[in-house]
């Protein structure tokens, strides 16, 4: 898929685990390592928005486009 | 979706209960041929066949047959008609199978859940194969039966020319186009899994 999840590379910045963020965000863990891992196929603003807060960056961070060649 | 499981849970009881009866008839019915081919010379008496009780009283297993109907005519048409039942009690007892097959993600309140289209689908063949083969079936042992009797008044009623049930194929592709739904329904919901 031309959209890839750079949450890991965030999460690593921030030097945040998954089970705290897990903690801030609400989202259960095996959840978020599904986004962490790129195997979902849509994601809702909500999520984002909790995420970005939890994490203070932008949803351009952990989103990023890639052309399909 | 309360009401869902409520509804699958009841029809789930009553495809259940048809099952058990069409198992049981069946047994029944195979205990009967069984009797039927033993019975003795002396139990067919004017076109019937009687059971005579240690008290005295008949037991009338079968009536209606032409009195100069010999044992082997009678028990060939008993046998045929026997043959009949059974084929729709076998395929009422796979049908009530099918269908609960259907119910069991319904019950659980996952009507969408991977694999349920396909086993509406597989309903939907049942249902066509029903209405096509249940009544060539029925239409081939008529015909058997009226030239194992052979009487020409019967054998003029009967017909190998079978009718396919439309009420049967209408339903079948009514089924189908449910299944075609359900299918979508999956797509959606899988779509919804996978969006966090």
């Amino acid at each position: 898929m031309a959209i890839i999840l750079r949450l890991d590379r965030v999460m690593a910045d921030r030097k945040m685990s998954l089970n705290e963020l897990s903690e801030k965000v609400g989202i259960a863990n095996v959840n978020l390592s599904k986004i962490k891992t790129g195997k979902v196929s849509a994601i809702r603003f909500s999520t984002l928005e909790a995420i970005c807060e939890a994490l203070d960056c932008q949803p351009g961070d952990i989103l990023e486009y890639r052309k399909d060649n | 979706m309360e009401k869902m499981m409520k509804t699958a849970n009841i029809l789930d009881v009553i495809a259940k209960v048809l099952f058990i009866i069409s198992i049981v008839a069946l047994c029944i019915l195979l205990a009967a041929n069984i009797a039927v081919v033993f019975v003795p010379e002396d139990m067919i008496e004017n076109g019937a066949v009687k059971y005579t009780l240690s008290s005295g009283h008949s037991l009338i297993i079968a009536d209606g047959f032409d009195p100069d109907l010999s044992k082997a005519e009678i028990t060939a048409f008993l046998l045929s008609a026997s043959v009949m039942a059974a084929v729709e009690l076998i395929m009422l007892a796979v049908g009530t199978k099918v269908f609960r097959k259907i119910l069991v993600p319904m019950k659980q309140g996952k009507p969408f859940e991977s694999g349920t289209s396909d086993k509406i689908k597989k309903f939907g063949h049942f249902v066509l194969i029903f209405s096509i083969v249940g009544n060539f079936i029925s239409s081939i042992i008529n015909v058997v039966t009226v030239h194992l009797l052979n009487t020409a008044d019967m054998f003029n009623s009967a017909d190998l020319g079978f009718v396919i049930s439309l009420d049967g194929v209408i339903a079948a592709i009514i089924v189908y186009l449910i299944s075609y739904i359900f299918r979508y329904g999956e797509e959606l919901q899988k779509q919804a899994d996978e969006t966090l």
